[in-house]
């Protein structure tokens, strides 16, 4: 029982040491700072708003839980993206699973950004846009989340592969490959 | 460059990660070659459609939510009891230290004792005294003590009694471990309940006082590699008209706590509180009154083998002719379930009375 009861004081003690003003400090801004990137991150891999908040309040969650244990991770930022990405994809597999559609891509795509101010040119670039975005969303899940990733957000070859828990090679790969995907759609008709 | 390298290049291009020395490499390469020039604009026109897909956009006061979920889940995490990992940390290390104590820095108290090779026996060839007769197959209408009295009247009246590996290798045929302290326990024994046998058709009659002995045609048993002629044991019924009957109804039972393997202990399995009987009949989903069983010597040189690799001591039944117990061994003293009813002869080596 001695050693029972040192175990659980070296316990306190740890999470007394982690979960000091200091590190409540760091979350509090770190989450204010980057909510948004959070959020665009999930709603990358959901297309959907509302799952993506779900997503991003769920990884946020497991990140303290860790961080109550562990103390703060030596770049909290790379940490929280690999928990948000991993956090949308079970939400959209377990959504997949049970049936349900995956919403967000007209409800992304119904309002492309564009600078073109020719409507002819917009028009064009918008029904581009529309087929790539829909490529997207049939290629293999971890070639939608690289590209997405990559593409969308803006991350590099090495951000992406820690948000996905793979190798920067591994993610080289399925860039590369849907890419190919998307080059063969934009070459190809408008889809019926 | 060349058109290899310049698809590296393209690739590089496409993942943001070209040298500038690379990248006008790369621009002086694809205005020349139209093949390399369509791969690198198609990826430079993919980059471009998509720089502008919608940006989703957060729900407001997004950010402040989440500033309140993490003060709140933080002060949760604050207050959570302590002792979460280290109950079964702790459980663990002590478990680790108790085997490392109990397996270095003290005897052990129990010997785990090797198992004796089971062999063919030539009990034709045991003394008298040590009354080796198995029950034989009565009518239900003969009493328990009647079944005992009949097959075997030397030890009907015979007390339970030591007798040393010596005499044990001449009631087998073969050596025994000199250490062993075997104890012998003799058909008068058995309890009251010991229920009655149906004869079975597949059941040839036991002869009263005496084993049957080894067959003229010996079969063939595989053990370490190597071939041996045994004698072929006889095929018996197991008698499942008991409600109680939850023994083996195989050649040798393993017990390894609780349930009873059938026939070997290549292929166990726990009764799991049902009847023998019970268990069968689901199986083989009829009612079965008796079953037959062909005792195999190889089956129980295997498992023989694979008892004396054991780790841990392995309580060993040997059913009979008629289900009940022919051998028993045991380290640990395990108690006899009550479905052993009918034992002919019981040995152990744990110092201790069998019963």
């Amino acid at each position: 029982m001695n050693l029972l009861r040192h175990l659980g004081e070296y316990t306190a003690e740890a999470r007394a040491l982690h979960l000091d003003q200091g590190t409540s400090r760091a979350v509090d801004a770190f989450v204010r700072e980057h909510a948004t990137l959070l959020y665009r991150l999930a709603a990358r891999v959901l297309s959907d708003p509302e799952d993506a908040r779900d997503a991003v309040q769920a990884a946020l969650t497991r990140i303290l839980a860790w961080v109550a244990r562990h103390g703060l991770p030596r770049d909290l930022l790379a940490f929280a993206r690999t928990a948000v990405v991993h956090t949308a994809l079970e939400m959209r597999r377990h959504r997949t699973r049970r049936g349900r559609r995956t919403a967000g891509l007209e409800t992304v795509s119904e309002a492309p950004t564009t600078r073109a101010e020719d409507p002819a040119h917009q028009a064009v670039a918008r029904a581009e846009l529309r087929r790539v975005l829909a490529a997207i969303e049939r290629l293999p899940e971890k070639q939608r989340v690289a590209i997405k990733l990559f593409e969308l957000e803006g991350l590099s070859v090495k951000e992406v592969a820690v948000a996905m828990r793979s190798r920067a090679g591994t993610v080289k790969v399925h860039l590369h490959r849907a890419r190919m995907s998307l080059r063969r759609a934009l070459e190809s008709e408008e889809p019926s | 460059m060349t058109c290899r390298e310049c698809r590296e290049a393209i690739e590089q291009a496409a993942n943001r990660e070209i040298e500038p020395g690379g990248q006008a490499a790369l621009e002086a390469h694809v205005s020349a070659c139209a093949a390399c020039r369509a791969l690198h604009e198609g990826n430079r026109r993919v980059a471009q459609v998509l720089a502008a897909a919608p940006v989703p956009e957060p729900p407001p006061q997004l950010a402040a939510q989440l500033a309140a979920l993490a003060a709140r889940a933080l002060a949760a995490e604050a207050q959570r009891p302590v002792v979460r990992w280290s109950v079964p940390a702790a459980a663990a290390a002590g478990l680790l230290f108790g085997l490392l104590v109990g397996s270095q820095a003290f005897p052990r108290v129990v010997e785990r004792e090797r198992v004796v090779a089971i062999r063919p026996p030539a009990l034709a060839a045991a003394p008298p005294e040590v009354a080796l007769a198995p029950l034989q197959p009565l009518a239900a209408s003969q009493p328990p003590t009647a079944i005992a009295r009949s097959a075997a009247p030397s030890a009907a009246a015979a007390p339970s009694r030591r007798i040393p590996g010596e005499r044990l290798a001449d009631a087998l045929g073969g050596p025994v471990p000199p250490e062993a302290n075997w104890h012998f326990v003799s058909a008068g024994k058995a309890p009251a309940a010991t229920p009655a046998v149906e004869p079975a058709s597949v059941a040839p009659p036991a002869p009263a006082l005496a084993r049957p002995e080894p067959a003229a045609g010996l079969a063939s048993m595989r053990r370490g590699g190597a071939t041996e002629a045994v004698a072929p044991l006889p095929a018996v019924a197991v008698d499942l008209s008991a409600a109680d009957a939850t023994s083996s109804f195989g050649a040798l039972a393993v017990s390894t706590g609780g349930g009873y393997g059938s026939g070997a202990a290549h292929d166990t399995f726990s009764t799991e509180g049902e009847s023998v009987r019970e268990r069968v009949e689901r199986r083989t989903e009829s009612a079965v009154a008796s079953i037959p069983v062909e005792p195999d010597w190889g089956i129980l040189a295997a498992a023989t083998e694979e008892l004396n690799a054991a780790a841990e001591p392995i309580p060993v039944f040997l059913a009979d002719r008629s289900g009940g117990l022919i051998a028993y061994r045991s380290s640990n003293e395990r108690p006899l379930a009550r479905s052993q009813a009918t034992p002919v002869f019981i040995f152990t080596a744990d110092g201790g009375d069998a019963r």
